[in-house]
C-alpha cells in the first residue's frame, strides 16, 4: 500500500495562545480507515481541519498524494481540496438548496469558477449524484429541500456530498456526534462501506471508543495535542483507552457528547 | 431531456420575484423619461461643484454649532412630551392594562393613523399653524414621536409586564396600583431603551425638518443651498455627519448598559 | 449591614443627581429656544382646530390631477428600489466580513455608506437639485443614495448572519470564492434580500413626501402646492390619498412576504 498522507510535525497555536497541536507525526497509507479518538478538546478536530487547511496550520508539513499542501497556492489548494472529501458533525449542508444541489457541490471543485457558480453540471454528475443519494436509501429525498430532512437524513446528503468528490481520501469530524445511536448506525456503515468498496481512506474523528473498534482498521489516540496511541484495534486495550481519557471516562460510551449535554 | 437538480418551490418563488422586479422596472424606467443629456450637464457640473465645497471655512461653525444645539434641543423638547403623553396612554391601550375596550380600541386606531402620516407632513402642518420656529418644529415632531412610543410601550405592556400585572390583579389592586407599582417598575429600564432610541431618531428628523421651517441646524442648510453657499454647506454636512455618528454609538452604548443591567 | 447601606445612600444620590441634571437641562433648553410653554399649550387647541375645520372637509374636485403624481411616485419607487439594490448588493459582498475580499476594501466602503446614511435624505435631495435642476432625475438619484445607504448596511449583516458552517463545507471541496459566494451564501442570503429590498419599496413611498418639498416631483410636491396657496382642503385629500398609498404597499409586500419566505 502506497503512502497517501504524510503529517510531520505538525503544530497548532490558536492566536489565544492555546496549542491545540503538538508536534504530530502521522502516516497515512491508501484504504486504510482510521479512527482518530480521544476526549473533546484535545485536537481531533483541528487536526482534520489542518490536512485540507480550513485551519491554517502553525508549523510542520502536510503532503498528500507528493504534493506539499501546507506551501500550495490558492489554486493548489483548490485541487487538493477537490481530491479529500469531508463530513462535518453538524452536516453543514445548505439549508435553502435542494438535497441533489447540495450533493453536486462535491463536483465544484472540477469545474471551471464560471460553470460552477452557474450549476452547469454534466448529466453524468447528476446521475452519480442521485445513484449515491439511491445507495444511502435518500432516493425519495432528492429534490426536498435540505431544511426538511431529518438530522439523519441530513448527514447521509454529507456523506454523498463526499463521495460525490470521489476523493482518494475522506475527513469525517465527529459524524455521528448529533444523531441517535439508530441514525448513527447507517451512518457509520454507509461511510465504511462507501469507503472500502472505492478504495477511500479515512480519517474519521469519534468519541466513542466501541464504534471506532468495530469500525477501524487503525486507531490512533490524541490527547492534549499529542499522539498518545497508535495501532490497531485489538491493541486499544481498556488501559490506554483509560489513560487517553483519563478525566473524562464519560465521554468513552456511545454518544458521549449527547449523554454529556444532556446530564450537564 | 436534462435532469432537473433544483427545489421547484423555492427556485419558482425567486425566479417569480426577480421576474416582478425587471417587469415593473423598465416600463417605469422609461414612463419616467429619464433624459440622458440632463444626466450629463448634471454630471458635468460634478467638478464645479466639488471645487466650490472643497473650500473650507471655519467662519460660520459657531453658528452651526449654535444651531445644532437648538436642533438638539427640539428633539430633546419633544421627546419629555411624548414620554408623559405616551405613558399616560399606553396604559389606556394596552391589553392587559386598558380600563374600557372601546376606548382602547379607538385610540388604537388613531395610533395607527397618525403613524402612518410622514413625519414631514406632521411638521409641514405644524409649520403652518404656528409659523416658522422652534415651537412649530417641537410640535410636530409630538405626534410621530408619541405614536412611535405609545406603539413600542404597548407592545412591552403586553409581553413583559402581564405577570406582574395580573399579580396585582389578583391581590385586589386599583388601575393606578397596577400602572404604578407594576408595570412600571418591572419595564422601567425597557422604557429608557427605547427612549433613547427615539432620541436618536428625533434628532435626525429634526436635522432634516429646520429645512421645512421647523428651526434648527437644517434651517441654515436650506440657506445654504440656496444661495449656493458649498463650501458653509460641507461644514455643516459634516457637522450633521459626526453628531448623528457620535449619537449612534451613544445609544448603542446606553442601550446594551441597559439589556446588561436588565439580565 | 453599613455596606449596603451605604450603596443604597449612593444609589438615592445618584438618582436624586440624574433628576437634577435632568430638570436642569430640560429649564436650560426652555430658556435657549424661548420656548414659550404658554403660547405653546395654547397652540395645541389651535393646531386641532387647524386640522379638523381648515381640512376638513377633503376637497375632491381635483382627483384625476392627481392620478399623475401617484403614478410618478410608483414609478420613482420601483426604479430606485431596484437600482440602488443591485448597487447596494455588489457593496454589500464587498464589505460583509465573510465575503470582503480585503480588508482595506470593507473598511472604506464602509466608511462611505455609512457617510451616506448619515447625510440627511433632503440634503442629499436637494443638492441633487441644485446639480440636475428641478424633475425627476434629482428624485431618483436622491432616493437611489437613501436605498444604498440603508440597503448596504441591512445586507451586509444579513449576509453577515448566514450559517457559516454550509459555507466552510463548501470551501472544503475545493470551489472558488465565486462558487462559494453562488452556491452557499447567496441561497442562504436570499429570504434577507428579498425582504428588506420589500422594505425599501415601502420607504421610498414615505420618501416621496419629503422629495415633493425641494421640486423633486411625486405627490409629495402636491402637498407642498396646495399648502403653498392655503387650498387645506385640497392637501387634506392629497394627505389621504398618501396614507392610503403607504398602507395599500404595505399591504402588497406583506403578502410578498407571506408568500415566499
Amino acid at each position: 500500500m502506497s503512502t497517501l498522507l504524510e503529517i510531520k510535525g505538525l503544530t497548532k497555536k490558536y492566536s489565544a495562545g492555546t496549542i491545540a497541536l503538538n508536534g504530530i507525526d502521522l502516516q497515512v497509507k491508501s484504504k486504510e480507515f482510521i479512527a482518530v479518538i480521544g476526549p473533546s478538546g484535545a485536537g481531533k478536530s483541528t487536526l482534520l481541519r489542518c490536512i485540507n487547511r480550513l485551519v491554517e496550520p502553525s508549523s510542520g508539513s502536510i503532503e498528500f498524494e507528493g504534493d506539499r499542501v501546507d506551501q500550495a497556492s490558492a489554486r493548489e489548494l483548490r485541487r487538493v481540496r477537490s481530491n479529500i472529501g469531508m463530513i462535518f458533525q453538524h452536516y453543514n449542508l445548505v439549508n435553502r438548496l435542494s438535497v441533489l444541489e447540495n450533493v453536486l457541490h462535491g463536483r465544484l471543485g472540477y469545474m471551471s469558477s464560471i460553470a460552477g457558480m452557474f450549476s452547469r453540471y454534466s448529466e453524468e454528475d447528476k446521475k452519480k449524484s442521485i445513484a449515491l443519494l439511491h445507495k444511502v436509501g435518500l432516493e425519495n429525498e432528492i429534490y426536498k429541500r435540505a431544511d426538511e430532512l431529518s438530522g439523519g437524513q441530513k448527514q447521509r446528503v454529507g456523506v454523498c456530498r463526499a463521495l460525490a468528490q470521489q476523493p482518494r481520501l475522506i475527513l469525517a469530524d465527529e459524524p455521528i456526534a448529533s444523531l441517535d445511536p439508530k441514525s448513527s448506525a447507517i451512518v457509520m456503515d454507509a461511510i465504511h462501506r462507501n469507503c472500502v468498496e472505492q478504495g477511500i481512506a479515512c480519517l474519521v474523528n469519534l468519541h466513542q471508543v466501541e464504534v471506532a473498534k468495530q469500525y477501524a482498521s487503525r486507531i490512533i489516540g490524541i490527547k492534549n495535542g499529542m499522539m498518545v496511541f497508535d495501532g490497531p484495534p485489538e491493541a486499544l486495550t481498556d488501559y490506554y483507552a483509560a489513560l487517553i481519557y483519563e478525566g473524562k471516562e464519560s465521554q468513552m460510551y456511545a454518544g458521549g457528547e449527547q449523554q454529556d449535554r444532556r446530564y450537564a | 431531456m436534462k435532469i432537473p437538480i433544483s427545489h421547484k418551490a423555492t427556485r419558482r418563488n425567486q425566479r417569480w420575484f426577480f421576474a416582478i422586479m425587471i417587469v415593473l422596472f423598465i416600463p417605469c424606467a422609461f414612463y419616467l423619461k429619464l433624459s440622458y443629456s440632463q444626466f450629463m450637464d448634471g454630471v458635468g457640473r460634478v467638478p464645479d461643484i466639488v471645487k466650490q465645497f472643497l473650500h473650507i471655512s471655519l467662519e460660520d461653525l459657531p453658528t452651526l454649532l449654535t444651531e445644532l444645539l437648538t436642533s438638539l434641543i427640539i428633539a430633546f423638547l419633544s421627546v419629555i412630551i411624548s414620554v408623559f403623553l405616551s405613558l399616560l396612554l399606553s396604559f389606556l391601550i394596552a391589553d392587559s392594562t386598558a380600563p374600557n375596550r372601546l376606548i382602547a380600541k379607538g385610540l388604537r386606531l388613531i395610533v395607527v393613523i397618525v403613524r402612518t402620516i410622514p413625519t414631514t407632513i406632521w411638521v409641514l402642518l405644524a409649520v403652518a399653524s404656528m409659523g416658522f420656529g422652534s415651537m412649530a418644529g417641537v410640535l410636530g415632531l409630538l405626534f410621530p414621536t408619541t405614536s412611535f412610543l405609545i406603539k413600542s410601550f404597548t407592545a412591552q405592556i403586553d409581553e413583559t409586564g402581564k405577570d406582574s400585572v395580573e399579580a396585582i390583579r389578583a391581590l385586589g389592586g386599583t388601575w393606578w396600583h397596577v400602572v404604578f407599582n407594576g408595570a412600571i417598575p418591572t419595564l422601567y429600564t425597557t422604557f429608557l431603551a427605547l427612549i433613547a432610541f427615539n432620541f436618536e431618531i428625533t434628532v435626525a428628523e429634526t436635522v432634516i425638518l429646520g429645512m421645512v421651517g421647523a428651526g434648527g441646524i437644517g434651517v441654515l442648510l436650506q440657506e445654504y443651498i440656496s444661495y449656493y453657499e458649498f463650501a458653509p454647506l460641507l461644514m455643516g454636512i459634516l457637522v450633521v455627519f459626526i453628531t448623528l455618528f457620535i449619537l449612534e454609538l451613544v445609544t448603542n452604548r446606553i442601550r446594551k448598559r441597559l439589556a446588561d443591567n436588565a439580565r | 449591614m453599613k455596606r449596603a447601606e451605604m450603596i443604597a445612600r449612593q444609589k438615592k444620590a445618584k438618582r436624586l443627581l440624574s433628576l437634577f441634571l435632568f430638570v436642569a437641562a430640560t429649564i436650560f433648553s426652555i430658556w435657549f429656544i424661548k420656548f414659550d410653554i404658554v403660547a405653546f399649550f395654547n397652540g395645541i387647541p389651535l393646531f386641532l382646530n387647524f386640522l379638523f375645520v381648515d381640512f376638513m372637509p377633503p376637497n375632491v374636485n381635483d382627483l384625476a390631477k392627481y392620478v399623475r403624481p401617484v403614478l410618478d411616485t410608483l414609478a420613482f419607487g420601483v426604479v430606485a428600489t431596484v437600482i440602488s439594490s443591485v448597487i447596494a448588493l455588489v457593496i454589500a459582498f464587498l464589505m460583509a466580513h465573510n465575503t470582503a475580499p480585503h480588508p482595506v476594501v470593507r473598511v472604506a466602503l464602509r466608511s462611505v455608506v455609512s457617510f451616506i446614511r448619515n447625510v440627511p435624505f433632503l440634503v442629499w435631495a436637494s443638492i441633487l437639485v441644485v446639480l440636475f435642476g428641478v424633475g425627476t432625475m434629482p428624485g431618483i438619484f436622491a432616493l437611489i443614495s437613501l436605498g444604498i445607504g440603508f440597503l448596504a448596511r441591512l445586507y451586509a449583516e444579513s449576509i453577515e448572519e448566514i450559517d457559516k458552517h454550509a459555507v466552510e463545507a463548501v470551501e472544503a471541496t475545493g470551489a472558488t470564492y465565486l462558487q462559494k459566494l453562488k452556491q452557499a451564501i447567496i441561497p442562504q442570503f436570499m429570504p434577507g434580500y428579498i425582504s428588506w429590498t420589500l422594505f425599501m419599496f415601502e420607504i421610498t413611498i414615505r420618501a416621496s413626501a419629503i422629495l415633493g418639498l425641494v421640486g423633486a416631483g411625486g405627490i409629495g410636491s402636491q402637498i407642498k402646492l396646495t399648502m403653498d396657496l392655503f387650498q387645506y382642503s385640497k392637501t387634506a385629500t392629497v394627505v389621504t390619498i398618501m396614507i392610503l398609498m403607504i398602507l395599500a404597499v404595505e399591504y402588497v409586500t406583506q403578502r410578498i412576504r407571506e408568500r415566499l419566505l
